[in-house]
């Protein structure tokens, strides 16, 4: 894959490169080289903008995200990053952690591989720990956490780093709706600092709600991408919803 | 059209033993990894001939010498507890094997001889490795040593048999109350043997116990045939080292610890703050924490005894061949720590890939000291006394500090 190319093209939308910070070209991505799951998928994501990977089981959404991560043993494709210093934090569907080790020290784990001084590290982890609530948690292992405490911690890890986008794999499944609503505000906020959000999946009426655009992927194609309008122009459903479009498209 | 059958028989004896060892090894490699169980196997074989070498040698210590002959019971408590009688019977036995009454008693026949023939080594490696203490302490000859072993060997045979016969003869409590008195009384027999027999009418009891054994097993294979209750106990017997090894495999579900039980407030492990040095840190501090960390101490407390116990200069050769050991499972959890899928979705850059290869020093210096401090306490315990103890602390450290630079420049 050919990685770290500067944006020097005008995006689709009509906005500049300046606002690009990742564009994807997949020609061909799979298990196998004989069989690939993905063919012919593009797509921009902007400065705060929260992009939405839509599709249903088995589209191909989560082979689209691994794609991008460099994490499929075969990829025929061209990721661009805005800089040669772009940073992007995944959220898998199932957050991940080290059982041994606790929430101050997973913090810990990132700002030292990211070679953060340790006391511009604990200035900044101190002030996510106050903002996510989890001060009283701060030396307690993740095993003992919450679906939606672990989904806040990644997204700590998320925003120690301050990474120009997120990449957020099927985030709703196991949280219940004040969780939802609050990893949603958490996500806005990185959005207003300017950090652009991919997120896969297949809660569609929450997806309509939040997203700015949309890739429709089905069987591991593109079927139809862009603005909500321009979703339901290409359904041929003007007033349809998220769910009649995709129903329709796929 | 004989010696076909007698082939056919010998081939399905032959398979089923190497069914059976093949599914014994799938049920240890479930539990074991077999990794770390060379760092464990090597060093304790090592101590175990370096005992057996040195029962030989060194003076043995006054409580061994005084130790009266009637002790040889617990050995012959731990022969009567290791082996059971297995005729390797099949449940699918029943449909394509009982109606061949031949082919039959000769795989029960196989059985029984097979179980006798691995008695016989059991008992003949436990007597060959304490032999130096019935020739030293004792002043056995081999013939003595061999009248030992035929006694422990016939004893245990007929027990094995008759506790075969019980569990597959009689049903409920009573199997129970019997089997509970079988094992006394035939400690008992030996111990009759040690006390009251043992020099004047050897070969009398000896005989005697040979024909009871001729004529248990004629018995075994002749006159009892109850495949169903034969079946059952040979299941119950293979069970058994599979139903051991998933208790300790299983074991108690893990509890759920809201806190650490070390480190409970992220203390702070080396003083130079740089970000190699804090990832060294969190590595130890999830080793210590991790599953490793258990056997990490008991290979410590291996390296101690097998330094302190090998002669030089075979003890300089074993601490080497620890500290690589140590290294490399050091090295491996931390390779390990690195590829786990936290760090999967970390986007690595070549800087932080230089901050975990150089972690290694930190995590090697940290992790390396307690193991270090065993085998100099191993080798300088037997060159200056007691003062090793003290005078490992300041080598152990100097060393562990060398060792960890040497082998970032070496690797």
């Amino acid at each position: 894959m050919d990685k770290l190319n500067a944006l020097n093209t005008l995006n689709t939308m009509g906005t500049t490169a300046e606002d690009t910070l990742l564009q994807v070209n997949i020609r061909e991505a799979g298990y196998e080289k004989q069989t690939p799951h993905l063919e012919d998928i593009q797509l921009q994501l902007k400065k705060g903008k929260l992009t939405g990977l839509i599709g249903p089981n088995g589209a191909g959404k989560s082979t689209t995200v691994k794609a991008i991560l460099d994490l499929l043993p075969y990829c025929d494709a061209d990721i661009s990053f805005s800089s040669s210093d772009f940073k992007y934090a995944y959220l898998p569907e199932q957050p991940v952690y080290y059982d041994t080790l606790t929430l101050w020290e997973h913090l810990s784990l990132v700002g030292s591989l990211y070679g953060l001084e340790e006391a511009v590290f604990e200035q900044e982890a101190n002030a996510l720990l106050h903002k996510f609530e989890m001060e009283d948690v701060r030396d307690h292992l993740p095993d003992s956490f919450s679906k939606g405490m672990r989904q806040k911690m990644m997204l700590m890890l998320g925003f120690l780093i301050q990474p120009d986008v997120y990449i957020v794999d099927e985030p709703f499944i196991g949280l219940d709706p004040r969780a939802t609503k609050k990893f949603l505000e958490m996500l806005a906020e990185e959005q207003k600092r300017g950090a652009g959000v991919l997120m896969s999946t297949h809660v569609l009426d929450t997806a309509e709600k939040i997203c700015d655009d949309f890739i429709l992927i089905s069987s591991g194609k593109v079927v139809a991408a862009g603005e909500f309008d321009q979703i339901r122009y290409a359904a041929g459903l003007p007033e349809g919803s998220l769910m009649d479009c995709l129903d329709r498209l796929t | 059209m004989n010696s076909m059958k007698k082939w056919s028989l010998n081939k399905l004896f032959l398979r089923r033993l190497l069914d059976d060892a093949r599914s014994q090894y799938k049920v240890i490699s479930i539990v074991i990894d077999w990794v770390i169980m060379l760092y464990i196997v090597v060093p304790v074989g090592l101590i175990l001939l370096s005992i057996h070498v040195q029962l030989w040698t060194i003076s043995l210590p006054f409580w061994l010498v005084n130790l009266p002959f009637q002790y040889t019971t617990f050995i012959f408590v731990l022969v009567t507890i290791l082996g059971s009688l297995i005729l390797r019977l099949e449940a699918a036995d029943v449909l394509f094997i009982k109606q061949h009454t031949k082919v039959m008693n000769g795989l029960k026949r196989y059985g029984l001889l097979y179980s006798l023939l691995i008695q016989g080594l059991l008992i003949g490696i436990i007597l060959f490795y304490l032999s130096p203490i019935f020739v030293r302490v004792y002043g056995m000859n081999v013939i003595a040593i061999i009248q030992l072993f035929l006694v422990m060997y016939l004893l245990k045979s007929i027990y094995m048999i008759l506790a075969n016969l019980i569990q597959v003869c009689i049903k409920g409590w009573r199997s129970k109350v019997i089997l509970f008195i079988l094992t006394p009384a035939t400690i008992g027999v030996y111990w009759l043997w040690l006390n009251f027999i043992r020099n004047q009418y050897f070969i009398l009891f000896a005989l005697s116990l040979a024909l009871l054994l001729g004529f248990m097993s004629w018995y075994r294979l002749k006159k009892v045939d109850r495949f169903e209750a034969e079946l059952a106990e040979d299941q119950r017997i293979k069970g058994k080292l599979t139903a051991f090894l998933v208790t300790q495999a299983v074991g108690k579900p893990r509890k759920l610890r809201t806190k650490p039980i070390l480190f409970k407030k992220s203390n702070k492990l080396f003083k130079l703050r740089s970000p190699e040095n804090r990832l060294a840190e969190i590595m130890i501090k999830s080793f210590i924490r991790g599953e490793g960390f258990k056997t990490y101490l008991q290979m410590s407390a291996l390296a101690f005894i097998a330094t302190i116990m090998s002669p030089s200069p075979i003890n300089i050769l074993i601490a080497l061949f620890i500290l690589f050991l140590f290294i490399s499972f050091i090295e491996a959890n931390r390779r390990a720590f690195t590829r786990r899928s936290v760090m999967e979705i970390i986007p690595m850059t070549d800087t932080m890939r230089n901050y975990t290869y150089f972690s290694s020093r930190g995590v090697l210096q940290g992790l390396l000291v307690l193991p270090m401090y065993c085998i100099a306490a191993g080798l300088l315990i037997p060159m200056i006394g007691w003062w090793g103890v003290l005078v490992a602390v300041p080598m152990s450290l100097a060393l562990t500090f060398i060792v960890s630079r040497t082998y970032l420049k070496l690797s």
